[in-house]
Order: structure tokens, then C-alpha cells, then sequence
């Protein structure tokens, strides 16, 4: 542990890996606390892999990935919104259909570039210390523009959450903070992409919520906890990767479960004695 | 008092594919009126009211809420709104009692201060002590018995103070006892100058409790409130 501090101030990847993966903790919890409590834990998993459909196509077109991946995701999230709210196709039947046609046009595109599977799958598993300047940047100005977003729009996202009906009589504009929600989880996902990977990029999303609520406590009170489990399990899986040279994304997702397991047992513990 | 609280003109309204419900539907509902909505199974009570609550839109005619067209009303802290189907279906939703009350006072703010003493935590305290569910203040929505959870949501629907409480089937989950309670609490807040719509298709607890009963026959609106007409009803279901 003591070693894993002195590297973190002696080498730049190490801190920038670091840094990206506590805004990440944050801002995944936060993000998804919402989807969990409105029954779209999948768009998480959706627009992910819809993400790898933009890097794809920017290593195809020569462009960067990070580029790619925000553009096809917010295009994808919107596409998603539009046809869930038409009410024409079934949510969950919206979110496998986009999943499955951007998985399958980006294993062909990634075919016909000729790229190596090795650079993929880094993208499928996450490389945490892989991490640009600029993208820690780009992070960092998400998870601000994320923060002004929920304090501004948390009442409306609540009443979403409760009732679109509720929400909508008590004039909130469902359509245009709907829309706003669903971009930010788009490009949360596709910033997060090169640190956890398409594959568990939705578990950073949704096992520290699910954590936080066998507490049995408020709604605010919910998303503090999220974030708190989300931190802990990047700290011990960070940790871990580090110390045992283990791959950071698939660590820090297991410490996830392994706290989720955790508080499970103990929220049990709570009401049992409550 | 006298000024129309809801008003519906020539309204024609048909779900997609299906036949019309309603091909001339007009009433309208004086403010300060206290009026129970009735009508068999697909009569069209909750369409109605969803109607009229701006949720769906007629495809000819007009809604109007205090006197402005449903497509330009923007007041919207002035309507309270209880629907069915929360009571129901919200028992694992993460929220205390406060924050659900909280959330029906100035939606379009963002995060709470209550915690501060900003000037709004008072209509929530008041809309707790109305609905006399204080005491559950910090329990979570999930733990509360139905009828508890039904004051909940008009504890939420009043504490922007609305001119107007529109509740759709409120005692659907609610006991015997509870129901008392519940509907001498309604006639409190229509004395204190409240326009109540209930829809219910509870007919005897209607015809008993509100001012006027509107009964929802064949896509159209007939004005109900004598005791034969009580008879009739029950006949008629």
C-alpha cells in the first residue's frame, strides 16, 4: 500500500489512472442510481457497447476513438429515448436491438480496418493505465457539467423516477430533462469506456447502487452511499491490480461485487435488528 | 367562487386504432366545487381525467383549466394530482416520506435545501401535519401501509397549495376505517375553498361525500345527485 502511494506521485500514468478512476467512481454511481430506480439498468450496458460501435469506426476512419465513441453514443441514446418513449417497441426490446446491431457493425468494421484484436480489447476490458492527459481533462469536465446538471435537475429526475405522469402535471419539461439524462449517460459511458471497458462499464453503474440500497434509506441518502461503495471498491480494486498485476477493470468490478455481497449480509443485519 | 375551474368543449378523443370514447364530450366544473366521477370498467373516468390533466390530447375541441386553454396552462403548482397506480406499485422505491412530499413543491428546482431552512421547507411541514402524517416523516415509502401511502401522495399534491385536487381511484388500497377518515379530510380542504375531482368506482362513498356526482354513460357526462339516481346506478353496473 505504502509502495502503491510513493509510485502514485513518482509516475504520471499511475496518478492520471488514479484520478480518472475516482471521477469515474463518482459519476457512475450517480448516473446510475437513476437508471436502477427507472428500470433502465441495461441502457448502460446498451450504449457501452454502442460506444465500441464509435471506436470502431474511428480507428476505421483514422479519428480518435474518444471522438467516436461520445458522437455514437449520444446519436444511439437519443435513437433509444425516441423509439422507448414512442411506446411502439418494448424498453428492454429497444436496448437489445441497439446493442446487438452496434456490437455486430463493429466487430465488422473492426474486420475490415484489419486492426489487432489486441487493441480492442482494451476497450472491451478497460486499461486504466492507458490514460491520456487529455481524456482525464475530458473526464473532469464531465463530471463537473454532471454535477451542476444534478443539482439544477435533481427535483425533475426524482419525479421521473417516481412517475412520468406525477412529473409531467407538476410541469416538468419530461421530454427536454429525459433527453438531457439520457446524453449525460452517454457520454458517461463513453468516457469511462477506456477505463472499465464496454463489458463492466454497466456493474460501475449498478452494483454500487444496488449496494446502497439494502440500507433501506432515503433517496438522497442512496445515491451518497452509491458513491461511497463505488470509491471503496475502485480504492481496494486498484489496489489489488496493482499489487498482484491483475487487470484493473475486471478487479475493481469484482471488489464491486464483493462489497455488494457484503452489504447484503449486513443491510440484512439492519432490519433484522431495526 | 364562481369562475369555472375545468371546462371541456365538444371533445373528441380516440386511443390508436380504436373506436372513439368520446365524440362530444363537454361538462364543466365550477372552482370551489367538490365533484365525484363515475362510470363502469372502460366507461373512460381515467381517460378523462387524464385528458383534462393535459396527459393526452383530444383531437378536437378544448380543455381549459381556470380559464386558459390545457395547451398554454403553465400554472401548474395550482393543480394537485393523486394518480392510481403509485400508490400501488412504489413500495421498493428508495424514498422517504419527506422526499416524496418534498418532490410535489416547485418540481422545476433542483436539489433540496430543506435541510438548510429554506424558505419552501415550510409547505412541506404544513402538508405533513395536513395529511397528519408527520410521524412517518423519515420512514421509507415502501414501509407504509396502503392507506398511510395514500396521504403520502396528497400530502405531495398539496403542498404547492393547488386551487385544484384531482384524484383518480384514492381509496382502491385503503380500509374500511381509513376511508372515513380519508374522505372527511377531503370535505376539510373543499370547505377551505379547494376544487376537488375524484374519480372513484366506489358509487356509494361518491353519491354520500361530494357536491356533485358526474356519471361517465356511452362517451358522455350526466349530472347525478339524488337518491334514485343512486338506485339507478347501482342498477345500471
Amino acid at each position: 500500500m505504502y509502495m502503491l502511494i510513493q509510485d502514485l506521485f513518482q509516475y504520471d500514468f499511475l496518478a492520471r489512472a488514479f484520478s480518472a478512476g475516482l471521477v469515474i467512481s463518482v459519476l457512475a454511481p450517480a448516473v446510475g442510481m437513476f437508471l436502477v430506480v427507472r428500470r433502465l439498468s441495461f441502457l448502460a450496458d446498451t450504449l457501452a457497447h454502442v460506444s465500441l460501435l464509435g471506436v470502431a469506426g474511428s480507428i476505421f476512419f483514422g479519428i480518435s476513438p474518444a471522438v467516436g465513441a461520445v458522437a455514437v453514443s449520444l446519436l444511439a441514446a437519443l435513437g433509444v429515448d425516441r423509439l422507448r418513449l414512442s411506446g411502439r417497441v418494448m424498453t428492454e426490446a429497444v436496448l437489445v436491438l441497439f446493442l446487438s446491431v452496434s456490437l455486430a457493425a463493429a466487430v465488422v468494421i473492426v474486420s475490415l480496418s484489419g486492426v489487432s484484436n489486441v487493441n480492442l480489447m482494451s476497450y472491451l476490458f478497460g486499461s486504466l493505465a492507458t490514460v491520456s492527459e487529455a481524456e482525464l481533462l475530458f473526464l473532469a469536465g464531465l463530471a463537473i457539467a454532471a454535477l451542476l446538471f444534478f443539482f439544477r435537475f435533481y427535483r425533475p429526475l426524482f419525479l421521473l423516477s417516481l412517475d412520468e405522469d406525477l412529473a409531467k402535471v407538476s410541469g416538468v419539461r419530461v421530454g427536454l430533462v429525459n433527453t438531457a439524462f439520457v446524453g449525460l449517460t452517454a457520454l458517461t459511458a463513453a468516457a469511462s469506456l477506456q477505463i472499465v471497458g464496454v463489458l463492466l462499464l454497466g456493474a460501475l453503474m449498478v452494483i454500487p447502487v444496488l449496494s446502497a440500497l439494502q440500507f433501506g434509506r432515503g433517496f438522497r441518502t442512496t445515491i451518497l452511499l452509491s458513491i461511497g461503495f463505488s470509491i471503496t471498491a475502485f480504492l481496494i480494486g486498484f489496489f489489488l491490480s496493482y499489487a498482484f498485476d491483475l487487470p484493473s477493470g475486471g478487479t475493481i468490478v469484482l471488489s464491486a461485487g464483493a462489497l455488494f455481497v457484503a452489504a447484503l449480509a449486513i443491510g440484512k443485519l439492519f432490519r433484522i435488528l431495526r | 367562487m364562481n369562475s369555472l375551474a375545468i371546462q371541456f368543449k365538444g371533445v373528441v378523443f380516440a386511443y390508436e386504432g380504436a373506436e372513439p370514447l368520446f365524440k362530444d364530450l363537454s361538462f364543466s366544473i365550477k372552482d370551489g366545487d367538490y365533484v365525484g366521477i363515475v362510470g363502469g370498467n372502460g366507461a373512460g373516468k381515467t381517460t378523462a381525467l387524464r385528458l383534462l390533466l393535459g396527459l393526452l390530447r383530444p383531437s378536437e375541441g378544448e380543455i381549459s383549466l381556470f380559464g386558459t386553454p390545457i395547451r398554454e396552462f403553465s400554472d401548474w403548482a395550482s393543480i394537485g394530482y393523486v394518480p392510481q397506480y403509485v400508490l400501488q406499485r412504489e413500495r421498493e422505491f428508495p424514498a422517504t416520506v419527506r422526499e416524496i412530499v418534498e418532490s410535489g413543491h416547485m418540481a422545476k428546482k433542483g436539489a433540496s435545501l430543506c435541510q438548510f431552512g429554506m424558505e419552501y421547507c415550510q409547505p412541506v411541514d404544513e402538508a405533513l401535519r395536513i395529511a397528519e402524517i408527520g410521524h412517518l416523516a423519515h420512514r421509507r415509502i415502501g414501509e407504509l401501509s396502503g392507506g398511510e401511502r395514500q396521504r403520502v401522495f396528497i400530502a405531495r399534491a398539496l403542498v404547492s397549495r393547488p386551487r385544484l385536487l384531482v384524484l383518480d381511484e384514492p381509496t382502491a388500497s385503503v380500509d374500511a376505517a381509513s376511508q372515513e377518515r380519508f374522505f372527511a379530510f377531503l370535505s376539510s380542504l373543499n370547505r377551505s375553498g379547494m376544487t376537488i375531482v375524484l374519480v372513484s368506482h366506489d358509487l356509494d362513498t361518491v353519491f354520500e361525500e361530494a357536491g356533485s356526482v358526474f356519471s361517465l354513460e356511452k362517451g358522455a357526462f350526466h349530472s347525478k345527485k339524488t337518491d334514485a339516481d343512486v338506485a339507478a346506478a347501482h342498477l345500471s353496473h
